[in-house]
């Protein structure tokens, strides 16, 4: 039956990512590991200032965003397209061209934010030859995923698709505008915005990135893989498309709320903030749909380990897009602004989303890529998910006392007007929670420690395999042209 | 072909009772039992699975060998019974589908060398993964181009190019997966529809973006002093009001422009022509003003002005869509093709013939699992229990048992085994038909109060267009600047639409659900009466009972004994249909051994038959025993000699006393009018509950309505119960009349309504939906008047900027749509 | 207020072009079928078969 099939999905290129899904994950999460050892001891790294804090910053951030975060979407992206449009992609050569693009674009990144070479704008630090290369290599994944769209064999596009669709058009827009820069030299450039409008064009960038690089992008994983690994429908699939057009309609203008009580026009600061508290709705919409597609099946949830991470990820979700608006109502930014809290809220988004929605799809992909049933080990899985789950909480519950601690200490006044508190002392405070944090972190590292073991072992023990498209499979020769049915009797009219 | 060879396939409970509990395994395939020296099966995940049967091992070997066995991993519930078929027998029928006359029913045509195209209900369906098989099954015909199957209308859209392969060659591959595609005939009516309101619901979308972005850059200015924004945002963001602005205005209002016009055309003012009005005037002076650089702007106002009112027009037209589906499943439902045996009773030979062709009195087959093409009469059935599924009629899944003689309905499902009938009534005079157009025509009948509605809203619309151009007017002696203002806020202000749709809505879906619970309303007045009924007769005990007798009393002659005397009246009773003949035959043993020859039947007294050489008599007592005491007695007797009295009662049915109970409950007064005996009746009333005063037993036709007339004249409004065949007038003095149908004398109904499902318990939900729409209708109402008399005024001082106005109206015909609805509850 | 300049084109834009692509969402049949696509994509099995299992490389 093999050997009569000849058309067969690209799942070379969705491999591909997925280990270097993995990898990246490994060097982001060290990266992240390591600033935050260099928040606790700031001289650990011996004044090596390709080393220090405020260079590794961007490398931690980009490697977990852009690297990790972008070969699982572009990874995925590619295997669901592929299975539900039933078809192959268009173009293996575009595609191949695509995953060795971005890879080089996050080597590039490696190299040149720890020598210095930055935008100084955060989330789009790379200069701009690598802008140049990311809008290439970000025309070729368009082309490629909505090329294959279109030639699609079934006529509805999955919800999924839709996700992966907005994600790619507008991160496109995104990067493009944002990064319009005028170059000074070959490793220097200048925005071209100035002053406040910079700000604003930085933060539209920023909350957006966040909105349909973190957030679409990862639904539409969620969208296709929890109803998979579930073996249930999504809850409600018209929920699910209402979901899309909500998000795409109200997202877009809630980036003012990442700059409160700035130089910004007071009216342009609430308009953010409303659109802020609407976005809660779709947001939990879509939260509620996917969770509540085990509805029935909860049972499930105790022996799979992978079921864990997608739906504790869905919690995350919740929270995170809970914590979000309350943030961005003017008074409780007040409090939080500048603070750890901001940083709990965004990891609670990065480790408790993204990340976990991203173990939980590869834990189901990547077995299927290597011929095998199920990973080598389902207690690993487990034994991940418990590290992971505790390392996120320690994380966040620090840095939220934390951030409120720092936030009531900066604002706490004299009777006679002074600070009651100098900055120095704020951090000093801080320490026992950055430990914790880093004790969090540490724990979260691990786990996708385990979780490398555990994929090179499935990689090792199964061998590369390109599932063939089922439209593809021979028929069955009772089925083959024959002008009369086949009946105990003569056709009528005999 | 013989009926006798049509493979006998188990229904579910049929065997079960049979079989011993240690020798039953379940079908892999339709889940029913297998007898342990069945050796059908098939291989599933490397093991072997019993069969029931050589149709359910055709079915299985198919789905396996066409790789398509996921079906049972995904699957959730087992096949229909009537989808385990004969594959001989189906695959020559559908054969009739490739003559030219009947495809042309089905295809759309297209250019030559184009696929055709053909739409098919798919049958049978359980659970998704049924509508997976089918779809699978239809990609995999070579020759068929795409097949999409919508999960929602259970419809397959089939592309297939008639050079590789034909329809019935289609249809037949649905067939060997165990399910049923019927090709629907494209109406053009449906095809329009379905267009028209796909373009409301872009439209709607449409005004939705455009709202949201419109608000986007104007709600911001609100909240802010104008200094706060430098002129030129401010002027930037007018321009891109403007901008989405334009899309609503151009595309999304499109129905208001046509109604506007529509309106010119036949000078017959609708609520279309303010409406456009209003958008029109405020659109120009947004205009006006972004080009003369002052002057309020309402870009914000027109868009979400349309949209609520698009959305309350998307919302009415859903629910008119979902009364319109149910009428369209009703004529979807008959096959397009029956098998007829011209030679019955003589030979057996069968014809397949179009169902448009069949005429009364023609003799149809209906294997196991079709549905029966035309009403008919049951001639005869292979065994002895013929269990059809009456469902689309009465909204009852439990298959309803038929015996010779019983009618049958065209458009139902015979689950047992394959029945012979004759057609009784055909086309237009069909059950369904009349269904239909029943339904069809309760929805365009308006009650007194929704014609009210409807001359108030008309009035209103010219009266609105001049008091604006008043207001105008004397605003422009008052304050010329505000003159426009006003004008536009008095047209944008008031809502006729809520006062329009106040009614009419809260019928239709109130209908609707009625209608899907089994009650089908033939009159629009029936929802405006029940709410005021004030006295609930039940003509007939039959009405309250099921019909199904039982034997509670034998007597004897002396020297033959009860088994004895039953064992005779049984075989005289041997081709016999009637209630109390099934009662007896139950009773009696199955061993007898006795046959009746020279069976006589006699209409209406009984039947006569010879055993052994004697002449025995079956029936009343003055046919059996030549005696002149007559009473309702069944006698049997022997050479005219009394032998045994058999006295049998009808079963009440299940729901009967909880409904009259609860009628009682709500304030009803309930009464039973009966032709029975009085003791009959009495103890009937005894165990319902009724009281004594209220029953009247040995009642003619013509006491029965001078009771009913008695109890109008004394002021109360009455609803009448009967079986509304043999009573009609009697009915049709009632205020409301309900007729209790065995579905295939509807086409004789005169009733008000007719009850299709057998629970009585539906009229009790039907009166409680009945005040709950009068309550709503009272709310919406209130609500609309109300709304009226405090915008208008205001609008008129100049209280309201035409901004909120617009936002007024158009909520306000939101909450009134949204209010009806509450009304539609659990439709189809 | 500059970026004003850039951005509400931009999201005028953007608004058209969803627009456009809800029209010919909704005019390709996209929302007919809400209920189908979610268990479509169940009932595309994309486990591995068992002759490729336990194949070293």
């Amino acid at each position: 039956m093999q050997a009569a099939i000849s058309q067969t999905y690209n799942y070379k290129v969705v491999r591909q990512f997925a280990i270097m899904t993995i990898v990246w994950g490994v060097v982001g999460m060290l990266v992240g590991v390591l600033i935050a050892a260099e928040l606790i001891w700031p001289d650990m790294t011996l004044g090596i200032p390709w080393l220090s804090f405020g260079r590794l910053r961007p490398l931690h951030t980009n490697a977990v965003i852009f690297a990790f975060g972008g070969c699982a979407l572009m990874g995925t992206s590619y295997y669901v397209v592929q299975r539900t449009c039933q078809i192959r992609l268009i173009s293996d050569k575009l595609a191949a061209f695509h995953f060795w693009g971005w890879q080089l674009v996050i080597v590039l990144a490696a190299i040149t934010l720890p020598l210095g070479y930055t935008q100084a704008k955060e989330y789009a630090e790379l200069e701009w030859p690598i802008d140049v290369l990311i809008t290439v290599v970000w025309v070729v994944y368009a082309i490629v995923f909505f090329g294959t769209v279109m030639k699609r064999k079934v006529a509805h596009i999955y919800v999924a698709n839709w996700f992966y669709g907005a994600f790619i058009v507008t991160v496109a827009i995104l990067h493009i505008v944002n990064s319009a820069a005028m170059p000074a030299s070959f490793w220097k450039s200048y925005s071209a915005y100035a002053g406040v409008q910079d700000a604003m064009i930085q933060w539209w960038y920023g909350h957006n990135a966040v909105g349909f690089f973190l957030t679409a992008g990862f639904l539409g994983m969620m969208y296709y893989f929890v109803p998979k690994q579930a073996e249930r429908p999504v809850y409600s699939y018209r929920l699910s498309v209402v979901h899309f057009w909500a998000l795409i309609f109200t997202y877009m203008w809630a980036g003012p709320h990442h700059l409160h009580y700035t130089a910004l026009p007071d009216w342009a600061q609430s308009l953010g903030m409303v659109f802020s508290l609407i976005l809660l709705a779709p947001s939990w919409g879509g939260m509620i749909n996917g969770m509540m597609t085990l509805s029935g099946a909860w049972h499930k949830l105790r022996d799979d380990p992978i079921l864990k991470f997608l739906i504790v990820s869905l919690s995350f979700y919740g929270m995170s897009t809970f914590e979000g608006p309350l943030l961005s109502i003017k008074t409780v930014n007040g409090l939080a602004h500048y603070t750890d809290w901001i940083i709990g809220h965004v990891h609670s988004g990065a480790l408790g989303w993204v990340a976990f929605i991203t173990f939980g799809s590869m834990y189901y992909l990547i077995p299927r890529l290597y011929g095998q049933k199920q990973m080598y080990s389902v207690k690993l899985i487990s034994l991940h998910f418990w590290i992971a789950t505790i390392g996120v909480v320690l994380y966040i519950a620090a840095l939220w006392i934390s951030g409120v601690m720092q936030g009531l200490m900066w604002r706490a006044v004299n009777p006679d007007g002074t600070l009651t508190y100098s900055f120095v002392e704020s951090v000093k405070a801080s320490y026992p929670y950055w430990t914790i944090r880093l004790i969090g972190g540490t724990l979260f590292f691990v786990g996708m420690l385990v979780m490398t073991y555990n994929v090179i072992r499935t990689v090792r023990m199964g061998r590369a395999y390109d599932a063939p498209i089922p439209d593809m499979l021979p028929t069955h020769p009772d089925l083959k042209p024959q002008l009369k049915p086949i009946g105990l009797q003569p056709a009528h009219g005999d | 072909m013989n009926i006798m060879e049509m493979p006998l396939v188990p229904t579910r409970d049929l065997f079960n009772s049979y079989t011993d509990p240690d020798t039953t395994r379940s079908c892999f395939h339709c889940g029913l039992s297998v007898l342990r020296d069945r050796k059908f099966g098939v291989l599933f995940d490397g093991r072997f699975r019993p069969l029931c049967c050589a149709g359910c091992e055709a079915v299985a070997n198919t789905i396996m060998d066409a790789g398509l066995g996921d079906y049972y991993r995904e699957r959730s519930a087992m096949p229909a019974a009537d989808g385990i078929l004969n594959n001989g027998g189906t695959s020559r029928r559908l054969t009739e589908f490739d003559l030219p006359a009947v495809q042309s029913n089905y295809v759309a045509s297209t250019d030559a060398g184009e696929p055709k195209s053909t739409l098919f209900y798919i049958d049978g369906v359980t659970c998704n993964a049924c509508l997976w098989l089918a779809e699978s099954a239809l990609k995999r015909v070579p020759g068929v181009a795409s097949a999409s199957v919508n999960y929602i209308t259970h419809r397959a859209e089939v592309k297939w190019c008639d050079t590789k392969t034909t329809l019935a060659f289609i249809m037949d591959s649905v067939t060997r997966v165990g399910l049923r595609a019927m090709p629907v005939a494209a109406a053009g009516r449906q095809v329009s529809r379905a267009k028209e309101r796909r373009t409301l619901f872009i439209q709607l979308g449409v005004a939705l973006l455009a709202m949201m972005q419109v608000m986007m850059f104007t709600v911001p200015l609100y909240f802010t002093s104008a200094d706060d924004v430098s002129h030129e945002a401010q002027r930037l963001m007018q321009w891109a009001s403007l901008l989405l602005t334009l899309p609503v205005v151009l595309y999304a209002a499109k129905p208001f422009w046509q109604g506007a016009l529509r309106d010119l055309r036949t000078r017959h003012l609708s609520m279309d022509a303010p409406v456009a009005l209003a958008i029109a005037s405020t659109f120009t002076a947004s205009l006006w003003s972004l080009f003369a650089e002052h002057g309020a702007l309402y870009f914000d106002s027109i868009s979400m002005f349309v949209f609520l009112l698009l959305a309350s027009r998307y919302l009415e037209s859903s629910i008119h869509d979902r009364a319109l589906s149910r009428i369209e499943r009703l004529t979807n439902a008959v096959p397009a093709v029956a098998t007829r045996l011209v030679g019955y009773p003589d030979s057996r030979e069968s014809s397949d013939i179009t169902t448009a062709a069949l005429n009364a009195g023609d003799v149809i087959l209906i294997p196991t699992g079709h549905v029966i093409a035309a009403d008919s009469v049951l001639l005869e059935g292979v065994s002895e229990v013929c269990e059809v599924n009456e469902a689309i009629i009465t909204g009852e899944s439990r298959p309803v048992t038929h015996s010779v003689g019983s009618k049958l309905i065209g458009g139902t499902l015979n689950l047992g085994a394959p029945l012979i009938a004759r057609v009784t009534r055909v086309g237009a005079m069909s059950t369904l038909a009349s269904i239909a157009r029943l339904t069809e025509r309760t929805m365009g009948e308006r009650p007194q109060l929704m014609a009210l509605a409807d001359r108030v809203a008309r009035v209103v619309a010219p009266t609105l267009i001049a008091l604006a151009c008043i207001a105008g007017v004397v605003w422009f002696f008052i304050d010329s600047t505000q003159s426009f203002n006003v004008a536009v806020a008095v047209l944008a202000v008031t809502c006729p639409c809520a006062i329009a749709l106040a009614a009419p809505l809260a019928y239709t879906s109130a209908t609707l659900t009625i209608s899907n619970s089994g009650l089908l309303i033939a009159r629009g007045h029936v929802l405006e009466v029940l709410p005021t009924i004030t006295d609930v007769v039940f003509d007939k005990t039959g009405t309250l009972s099921t019909g199904n007798f039982s034997i509670t009393k034998i007597l004897t002659a002396d020297g033959i004994t009860r088994d004895e005397a039953l064992e005779i009246a049984s075989a005289l009773e041997m081709g016999a249909a009637h209630p109390i003949a099934g009662a007896i035959k139950k009773l009696a043993s199955h061993n007898s051994v006795l046959i009746a020859q020279q069976l006589h039947l006699i209409p209406g007294d009984g039947v006569e038959g010879v055993i052994d050489g004697k002449t025995y008599r079956l029936g009343n007592r003055a046919f059996a025993c030549f005696n002149t005491n007559d009473d309702d007695a069944f006698v049997l007797s022997r050479e005219g000699k009394w032998l045994a009295t058999f006295e049998a009662e009808d079963a009440l049915k299940a729901d009967a006393a909880i409904t009259i109970f609860s009628l009682a409950q709500s304030g009803l007064t309930v009464h039973l009018l009966s032709g029975d005996r009085i003791s009959r009746v009495k103890n009937v009333a005894a165990q319902l509950g009724i009281d004594d005063e209220h029953v009247s037993a040995a009642q003619t036709p013509s006491q029965k309505l001078a009771y009913l007339e008695q109890l109008r004249k004394a002021g109360r409004k009455v609803i009448m119960i009967g079986d509304g065949v043999n009573d009609a007038p009697v009915l049709a003095a009632a205020d409301v009349s309900i007729a209790m149908a065995s579905g295939a004398d509807l086409p004789r109904l005169t009733a008000d309504a007719v009850l299709l499902s057998s629970r009585l318990a539906t009229i009790v939900s039907a009166l409680q939906l009945a005040r709950g729409t009068k309550r709503i209708i009272r709310q919406n109402f209130v609500w609309a008047i109300l709304y009226n008399l405090i915008a208008i005024p205001l609008a008129l001082v100049n209280v309201i900027n035409p901004a909120w106005a617009a936002i007024g109206m158009g909520a306000s015909g939101l909450i009134v749509v949204l209010n009806s609805m509450r009304l539609l509850r659990r439709v189809m | 207020m500059e970026s004003l300049w850039l951005l509400i084109p931009l999201s005028v834009m953007l608004a058209f072009i969803i627009g456009v692509l809800f029209w010919w969402a909704a005019g390709d049949g996209q929302f007919d079928d809400l209920e189908g696509p979610g268990e479509r994509v169940l009932q595309d099995n994309d486990g591995t078969p068992e002759s490729v299992h336990n194949k070293t490389a």
